[in-house]
């Protein structure tokens, strides 16, 4: 019923086929992601180390953003801006979900230690290359300017892949290494977050981060005091859920500042929160992560643009040497006999692959502060995120 | 007790924050990012873009919470989600002395609308699906006698009323005959239109089921369906008059009517071939789809309602067991639809135009109720419809919302340039925002009258 008047003209053509061509490819993901044939698909190691790592999607992403074939413009990515901003807000309440207190608690020494030490070590090992890399670009511009950028690139490269959720695998296996490896992926995701925020926090940007803190404190009494013990309405679960993400989200964009840390107390307060309609909201929201990633990449691939130079080949080319070189040994000294254990070498490549939360904090930057530089950077932590996921499996087949 | 004044206080807790949060604004610069160390991109994004999620959070989550205290008094959810709408929006903002921050701004309601055309996408495919062809077949001679004397009593009733008091309107008074004529087919055309919207989601809040929600929905559908003719024809005939564009104009409403139907075809058999070859849940599917619709809408000129209509009605009657998944799956996000659709249709209430048009409008809208109830019991007489359906169905016609809007801005874009199309579509409006208050609460209670509420 909207244009009975002006029926007969069609809105520009480009326009349409970028539209459509939108919606077919999203379509097409979730098609893929929902069938028999993409399921035994991900059987195969390289096969499941796309699709899981979304990168299936955000290759789509970038094939109709400004980076491929320029279907979608500068101004139709702007369009698409809340919608990253929810996505930013689902990842950062699915961090912060496994922040559950019995959890944390169970939490064993070996990987306090591994976790602690590999933070430091790539938080510094990242933010040196990062600064080798931008002074080459930029030597006019000092280390204070730098800092923000520095800091996230840091905060991006601690942890490794795994799901963002894996600290709940901890609690029955937690003497294997492959438990340590999958529970460790989810407590560097919530330290990534935390870092990536306070250590860029200026003085003027901490009454952006306690207000947005604010309104995630405020929606959570709200969702708490609506829901009740509410067990059985899913619909109006995911109602109080979707308006919470995106009021949590919205004030982080008001506020100027990230979205992930509000959505990450949103999480917490959930997870350790008692009563029927929390616990069905979490399994909501974990039920969901495959869908969110793959819209979040394809949104991640049509937002990356193209940057003037080499310096984001630079920085990724550093960073993949500092996860190569630098995290097998970092486990090593943490874990000491355990990482030399029978069936562990299968396992010694799984820390060199980079977490996805690193291309999430690069975007929530982006959102945040639209620059040649966080482009950059989101270019750069793709490339990283891209080679470190692959090199493993090209060694392993060599082996 | 107890319940309703926690639930007070949390939205009240709520309304503060974002209140506050919008006085104070955010100070961008000072966040945590510095200014772009290799040079500023240019970046000039859609204005209330950015802070968009903030108004669409605000307006689901608040619609939420009073839908749960107006539930607790009785009254429908709907009436919850459109209060709080008019509460936070842009219009009562305006009227509002000393001026106080616009909790729900003007450009961030415009950046929604799109959000608002995937509900009505997935309002459409929900209404469409619960339409059976043979409830069609069996009771089509019904249906028929049903909106025709229905329509009937309604034009007849308002177009009678506000020809006879024309001379004291000041819309009418100081227009020619023929033109006078004309908008007072116009003005009783439009307040024919009912709301499908509210009408399905009034059946799916109650779990109604029975004669009356067959008949409401399907008599809401067939009416939608042949307004956009007469209303079409009656825009196009003023194209024709006025520039000469009869051959466009009537090609531009074929392809509007057809081309909704086409497309919901092809998507009904997208949708069927993509439920028979995937599993689990199809939520993501669900949302894609609706975006389509909506998309298509916008790039096609064609109305995302009937479009989703048609793809529900197909899918549901040709692949019945198959789409019962897909169905599932919508019913999950429909509150979150409503919510949004509604709270978004409460914003944008005229609350101005309403304030000063208001005794026309009770007047117009005492005429439409009037109409509706003698047509619909004459109706009903003629079809053979029992009490106490019978007697309550006309309910069911009262409410109004997306698809009066709309039809008011067509009109407001066809009369483009006349010294009264303001007036006009202000006038519509205002009808529109009476009926779409008192019309959910009315709908329930003749569910409730015809014992078909489940819950």
């Amino acid at each position: 019923m909207n244009a009975l008047a002006s029926a007969t003209t069609l809105r520009g053509l480009p326009e349409a086929i970028a539209a459509l061509a939108v919606g077919g490819t999203a379509l097409l993901l979730a098609f893929l992601s929902l069938t028999r044939p993409a399921a035994r698909l991900s059987r195969w190691p390289l096969a499941s180390a796309l699709l899981g790592g979304g990168w299936i999607a955000l290759a789509c992403g970038v094939a109709l953003g400004p980076l491929g074939t320029g279907l979608l413009r500068r101004e139709s990515v702007a369009e698409l801006e809340p919608l990253g901003q929810m996505c930013l807000a689902w990842i950062g309440l699915l961090v912060g979900m496994q922040m559950k207190g019995t959890l944390l608690a169970a939490v064993p020494a070996p990987l306090l230690r591994w976790i602690t030490m590999d933070a430091v070590v790539s938080f510094v090992g990242a933010a040196v290359v990062t600064w080798w890399a931008l002074r080459t670009a930029a030597p006019q511009v000092d280390l204070r300017v730098m800092w923000p950028l520095l800091a996230m690139i840091g905060a991006a490269s601690i942890g490794w892949s795994g799901e963002l959720r894996s600290l709940h695998g901890l609690d029955a296996r937690a003497s294997s290494v492959a438990a340590l490896i999958q529970g460790g992926a989810g407590l560097a995701s919530a330290i990534a977050i935390v870092a990536s925020d306070l250590v860029t926090l200026k003085p003027g940007g901490s009454a952006s981060l306690i207000t947005t803190l604010a309104i995630a404190a405020a929606a959570t009494v709200a969702l708490r005091s609506t829901l009740g013990t509410e067990t059985g309405n899913q619909g109006r679960l995911t109602l109080a859920l979707l308006g919470t993400l995106a009021l949590v989200a919205g004030a982080a964009a008001l506020a100027g500042a990230s979205t992930l840390p509000g959505a990450f107390l949103l999480g917490m307060a959930i997870t350790n929160l008692r009563g029927g309609s929390m616990r069905r909201m979490e399994r909501l929201v974990a039920e969901s992560e495959p869908a969110v990633a793959a819209v979040f990449f394809l949104l991640s691939g049509i937002i990356l643009g193209r940057t003037p130079g080499w310096w984001p080949w630079m920085i990724a080319g550093g960073l993949l040497f500092v996860r190569i070189v630098a995290k097998p040994i970092v486990a090593r000294i943490a874990l000491g006999d355990a990482w030399d254990q029978p069936g562990a070498q299968r396992l010694r490549p799984a820390p060199v692959r980079q977490a996805p939360i690193a291309v999430a904090l690069a975007v929530a930057a982006l959102l945040a502060h639209d620059t040649v530089a966080e482009r950059g950077c989101l270019l750069a932590l793709v490339l990283c995120g891209l080679g470190s996921g692959v090199l493993p499996l090209l060694w392993r087949a060599r082996s | 007790m107890r319940r309703v004044l926690g639930l007070l206080s949390s939205l009240l807790l709520l309304v503060i924050a974002v209140g506050l949060l919008r006085a104070w604004g955010g100070d961008n610069e000072a966040g945590l990012m510095t200014p772009g160390v290799l040079g500023d991109l240019p970046r000039s994004p859609a204005t209330g873009v950015g802070t968009a999620a903030l108004s669409l959070g605000l307006l689901l989550v608040g619609s939420f919470v009073l839908g749960e205290i107006v539930a607790l008094a009785g009254l429908p959810r709907v009436s919850g989600a459109l209060l709080f709408g008019m509460l936070t929006g842009p219009n009562l903002h305006v009227v509002l002395t000393p001026p106080f921050p616009a909790l729900v701004p003007q450009a961030e309601l415009d950046y929604l609308q799109f959000v608002d055309a995937l509900a009505v996408s997935l309002i459409g495919l929900v209404a469409g699906g619960e339409i059976r062809i043979e409830f069609l077949r069996r009771s089509g001679s019904m249906l028929a006698r049903l909106v025709a004397a229905e329509m009937s009593g309604v034009l007849l009733l308002v177009g009678g009323g506000v020809a006879a008091l024309s001379g004291m309107i000041p819309l009418l008074s100081e227009r020619g005959t023929g033109e006078r004529w004309y908008l007072v087919a116009v003005l009783a055309a439009m307040t024919v239109a009912n709301s499908p919207a509210i009408v399905t989601a009034m059946l799916r809040e109650t779990r109604a089921s029975g004669p009356f929600a067959h008949l409401a929905l399907s008599i809401t559908v067939v009416k939608d369906l042949t307004l956009v003719i007469i209303v079409s024809a009656l825009l196009a005939a003023w194209s024709t008059s006025d520039a000469g564009g009869g051959g466009a104009a009537a090609l531009g409403v074929g392809w509007h009517l057809a081309g909704s139907l086409l497309v919901g075809a092809v998507f009904a058999a997208v949708l069927a071939a993509i439920t028979l070859r995937t599993r689990g849940r199809l939520d993501l599917l669900v949302v894609v789809i609706g975006f389509s619709i909506a998309l298509a809408g916008r790039m096609l000129s064609i109305a995302p309602l009937l479009a989703g209509i048609t793809a529900g009605f197909v899918l549901a009657n040709a692949a019945p067991n198959r789409s019962r998944r897909l169905f599932n799956s919508i019913d999950d996000l429909l509150p979150a639809t409503y919510a949004l659709f509604f709270a978004v249709a409460g914003a944008r209430i005229g609350l101005s135009s309403l304030a000063a048009l208001w005794p026309l409008a009770l007047g117009i809208s005492a005429l439409r109720l009037a109409g509706l109830w003698c047509g619909m019991r004459a109706g009903c007489a003629w079809a053979g419809v029992r009490p106490p359906v019978r007697t309550w169905l006309w309910t069911s016609m009262v409410p109004q919302a997306g698809v009066s809007i709309a039809l008011a801005a067509e009109a407001r874009n066809a009369f483009a340039g006349q010294p009264w199309a303001d007036l006009l579509h202000a006038l519509l409006l205002s009808i529109v925002a009476l009926h779409e208050i008192v019309g959910p609460p009315l709908l329930r209670l003749g569910l409730l009258q015809c014992g078909e509420v489940r819950r």
